[in-house]
């Protein structure tokens, strides 16, 4: 009965704490962009400029003529109904936008981190067993090198390096345009395999997706790499010294043991947290490696909007954004409480 | 064993004769710097909108010549205008058809309904169409087509007249720019009574030489040749755009033999892709200016003496190496050279400080002035870096005391409050839309653009004024030519702008590409493209 209880008005808080946080980044989104200076008519009309007739008749069948109360609550009116607005862009209906975009954005992203965490914990290991010793310094060396490495320059030299030099991988892109797929999950890794077409011709597709994504996801690991490489060797030092460690060694359970059962189990708790919060940053902060490899993802598309002040989509979008950051680390939280038997126990 | 590996070897070599000799589809994969904001060039302004759209999809009633700006016949094969000159009569192609997709099967072919369609849709606010998709015909607004087009009319089912509100000859050249581009009724008429009306834009059917297949958003566009295009089926089979932002890897790409045509290549990797056996690298002058405005309507360059002295202290040629990096020719006019009647007579202001010394004293400015010179915060096509072309102005005109403040804004900012008159000195360019004078001297010199916006040096002069209006209504090429060869010496004598340059654009492109021409519209066209994969 306590259990259910706890679980109840704990749901309560994070539900919220959600509520609370969306209503503050409605709030911002909304505000901030406008009181950046520009409007998105003057930029639309650009050097040739029009009559201020024209120029408010523009303005007004967007809609930016109306106070802006009323345009807030407007939006989160419609919002709460998921309507997210229509783009002044391109005219199309933001979350029809955003979800396109969101299938390539994360695909990149996932296998990015799936790659940052296959090399980046097992380094952070080795080098925190190996402590002071060569590969130590030279593994965190590295990992200092990947994390100050400018981004842009990292991926334009892969590019030339690996794909015009040695002619190994793709320039840029997801998929060669010798095929043809249709986009129904937006995830090509899945899509390939969903297509009316041969095994053969899937195969073909399916190698064609993998090529395309080892370079941008290779890049946008390189970041997170390093960090957690660095966190999982902090981590795993300061539970090494911890006496029940110690205690553990003393009873006579193999290195192994002591190391796989116990010591890694709570050291990669701090690491699963940050890879939580790297989760938001790798969502909208792969506007680098999107624009470089041409990936259509959600950085380039927010960043886009910012330029052109297209307000429904900035608003909108970030909202959404935020929406799956929570969501995100909520699943990140339940992980972690899964992990340790401690944070279980918290309230 | 060793029969088994020779009978392999037969069937292999078998198989691959068999399958190169098969006529293979020819795809062509343009590397566009962009993703189109929508695929109607009624809602759009820009390059990369145009090229997926009005440069594939679509045809309009009159086109501009492959790779100039004259116009010539298209969906109209002839065009007449009335005595009054406000009625213009377009006369249509029998026998064309709109394309067949999986989508729309037209059951007619075009006639004038469709042409009637496509401008009430931006004209009439009661067009069951005019608000779909936002809405937004920011070409015809800005341009006050809803003020000039008074009714367009059937004439009959091959016959069109446009009704005009007062006379104006470069509406014909008006009707080759993409916002013009013919939609089809036929399939407005089915979206209506679908209910999904949102899809005209979204899955568009035209008559032009490509269909659309798929859009995968901010990725690739994907075309397939219009078998049923009234010029002939292209050689191209399949048409697709790689959007490559980054100019960088455009280059790349084309390197690397992923795409087979580079849109705006960066200056910097030109040298780089002339060393390439199989690319070459195609320039062309482009149809723009880039230009100081001078506020007309401020002291002291409201005094001509003083905008002289400026025109002349100003040491251009330098401009031309360190912003341009040689890629731009000297403007002496304020409309390009491969424009007709542009004034080729014209003497240009030469560079020389003293002679701008005595102007500026006969002005009363003996030991200069302070003002204000704005820059742009962004790229622009007729000016590459507009703050570096800032600073070699300001170390000019310490020449002549004259000590300018350099001053820049957020870019629509920075249009908004030039609009406005706020500057002294500014920075500012034009890319032409459709190949007539007047969408340069009307547009950006016109007493009326004052007002429109587009004036910026505020400069009305009633002589220049009335020779443009005149050429503007002048039905004939002859009498226009006349009127504006006169309208540039006016403006050279009056100099409201010192013209800089005009700047050559570029593409990169496989030397297996045949065919293909550069737009001086900055456009990118490929019809008659043809390409051999070696």
């Amino acid at each position: 009965m306590k259990g259910s209880a706890l679980s109840v008005s704990r749901a309560r808080r994070i539900f919220a704490q959600i509520l609370f946080t969306l209503i503050g980044v409605s709030l911002i989104s909304f505000f901030l962009i406008r009181l950046v200076p520009g409007d998105p008519v003057t930029l639309l009309v650009g050097e040739r400029g029009a009559s201020p007739e024209a120029i408010a008749e523009l303005k007004a069948r967007i809609g930016l003529d109306r106070p802006l109360a009323e345009q807030y609550l407007k939006f989160v009116a419609n919002a709460l109904r998921v309507d997210f607005g229509t783009s002044i862009l391109s005219g199309r209906p933001v979350f029809a936008e955003f979800i396109e975009r969101f299938a390539a954005t994360a695909e990149l992203g996932l296998v990015a981190l799936f790659l940052a965490m296959l090399v980046g914990i097992p380094l952070g290991i080795f080098a925190a067993l190996t402590r002071g010793r060569l590969f130590d310094r030279i593994s965190m060396g590295l990992a200092v090198t990947l994390y100050s490495m400018p981004i842009f320059w990292w991926g334009l030299m892969a590019i030339i390096i690996f794909s015009v030099k040695l002619a190994w991988l793709p320039v840029s892109g997801r998929i060669s345009v010798d095929f043809d797929v249709p986009l129904r999950t937006g995830f090509l890794l899945i899509d390939v395999w969903i297509q009316n077409a041969s095994f053969a011709e899937n195969l073909a597709a399916f190698k064609s997706v993998v090529q395309h994504l080892i370079l941008p996801a290779v890049v946008l690991a390189t970041v997170p790499l390093a960090v957690i490489a660095r966190m999982t060797r902090s981590s795993l030092l300061e539970i090494l010294g911890a006496d029940y460690v110690r205690t553990a060694t003393a009873k006579g359970l193999s290195r192994a043991r002591v190391i796989g059962l116990h010591a890694l189990r709570n050291a990669l708790i701090p690491v699963v947290t940050t890879i939580g919060l790297m989760l938001g940053g790798i969502l909208t902060g792969a506007i680098l490696t999107e624009t470089l490899f041409s990936w259509p993802g959600l950085g380039r598309w927010l960043v886009a909007s910012v330029l052109a002040r297209d307000y429904p989509v900035i608003q909108s979008g970030i909202l959404l954004v935020a929406v799956v950051v929570l969501l995100s680390s909520l699943l990140v939280d339940m992980l972690g409480r899964l992990i340790s038997p401690r944070l279980r126990e918290m309230k | 064993m060793k029969s088994r590996i020779s009978f392999f070897i037969i069937a292999f070599n078998i198989f691959f004769l068999a399958t190169t000799a098969s006529s293979a589809p020819v795809t062509f994969v343009y590397c566009s710097e962009g993703s189109p904001r929508t695929f109607n060039p009624q809602m759009g302004s820009d390059g990369p909108t145009f090229n997926a759209s009005s440069r594939t999809i679509y045809n309009r009633l009159v086109d501009f010549e492959k790779g100039g700006t004259k116009v010539v016949p298209s969906l109209a094969t002839s065009w007449s205008i009335s005595k009054s000159k406000t009625e213009i009569t377009f006369h249509l192609r029998k026998n064309i058809q709109f394309q067949t997709t999986p989508w729309f099967k037209p059951t007619r072919s075009f006639n004038a309904d469709d042409v009637v369609f496509t401008f009430n849709r931006m004209l009439k606010a009661d067009h069951p169409y005019h608000k779909v998709n936002g809405g937004v015909y920011e070409y015809f607004t800005s341009m006050e087509m809803d003020k000039l087009l008074v009714v367009v009319k059937k004439v009959d089912a091959y016959t069109v007249t446009f009704v005009l509100s007062r006379p104006e000859t470069p509406f014909i050249a008006n009707m080759a720019m993409d916002f013009a581009s013919i939609l089809s009724a036929e399939y407005g008429d089915l979206l209506l009574k679908k209910g999904t009306l949102e899809k005209i834009d979204i899955e568009p059917i035209g008559t032009g030489p490509f269909k659309f297949v798929r859009y995968e958003k901010d990725s690739q566009i994907r075309f397939e040749a219009n078998e049923s295009y009234f010029a002939g089926k292209q050689k191209i089979d399949k048409l697709v755009f790689a959007i490559t932002t980054e100019p960088s890897v455009r280059a790349q790409k084309l390197k690397r033999g992923e795409c087979q045509l580079v849109a705006e290549p960066a200056v910097q990797d030109l040298s780089s892709l002339r060393q390439e056996a199989n690319i070459a690298v195609l320039e062309k002058e482009g149809l723009n200016v880039g230009y100081l405005a001078f506020n007309t309507e401020k002291k002291p360059f409201s005094d001509v003496r003083v905008r002289e002295a400026i025109a002349k202290v100003l040491n251009r040629k330098l401009y031309l190496d360190a912003v341009y990096q040689g890629q731009a020719m000297l403007a002496k006019n304020p409309i390009p050279p491969p424009m007709w009647s542009y004034n080729r007579s014209i003497q240009d202001t030469t560079f020389d400080v003293e002679g701008a010394r005595r102007l500026l004293t006969a002005a009363g400015f003996p030991s200069g002035f302070e003002t204000t010179l704005w820059y742009m915060p962004v790229t622009r096509p007729y000016n590459p870096n507009a703050k570096k072309m800032a600073e070699m102005m300001q170390a000019d005109l310490k020449a002549i005391g004259v000590k300018a403040k350099l001053v820049t804004y957020d870019w629509s900012v920075y249009l908004d409050k030039a609009r406005n008159g706020e500057h002294d000195l500014l920075m500012m360019g034009w890319t032409g839309d459709n190949g007539d004078p007047d969408n340069f001297l009307g547009t950006l010199l016109s007493c009326a653009a004052v007002r429109g916006g587009s004036n910026y040096s505020r400069w009305c002069n009633k002589e220049f004024d009335q020779l443009i209006t005149e050429a503007r209504q002048a039905p004939e090429q002859k009498t226009r030519l006349r009127l504006y060869l006169k309208a540039q010496e006016i403006f050279k004598k009056e100099l409201p702008w010192v013209t800089i340059a005009h700047a050559k654009a570029f593409r990169a492109i496989d030397r297996n590409v045949f065919g293909y021409t550069m737009s001086p519209f900055g456009t990118d066209s490929f019809e008659g493209v043809s390409f051999v994969r070696k």
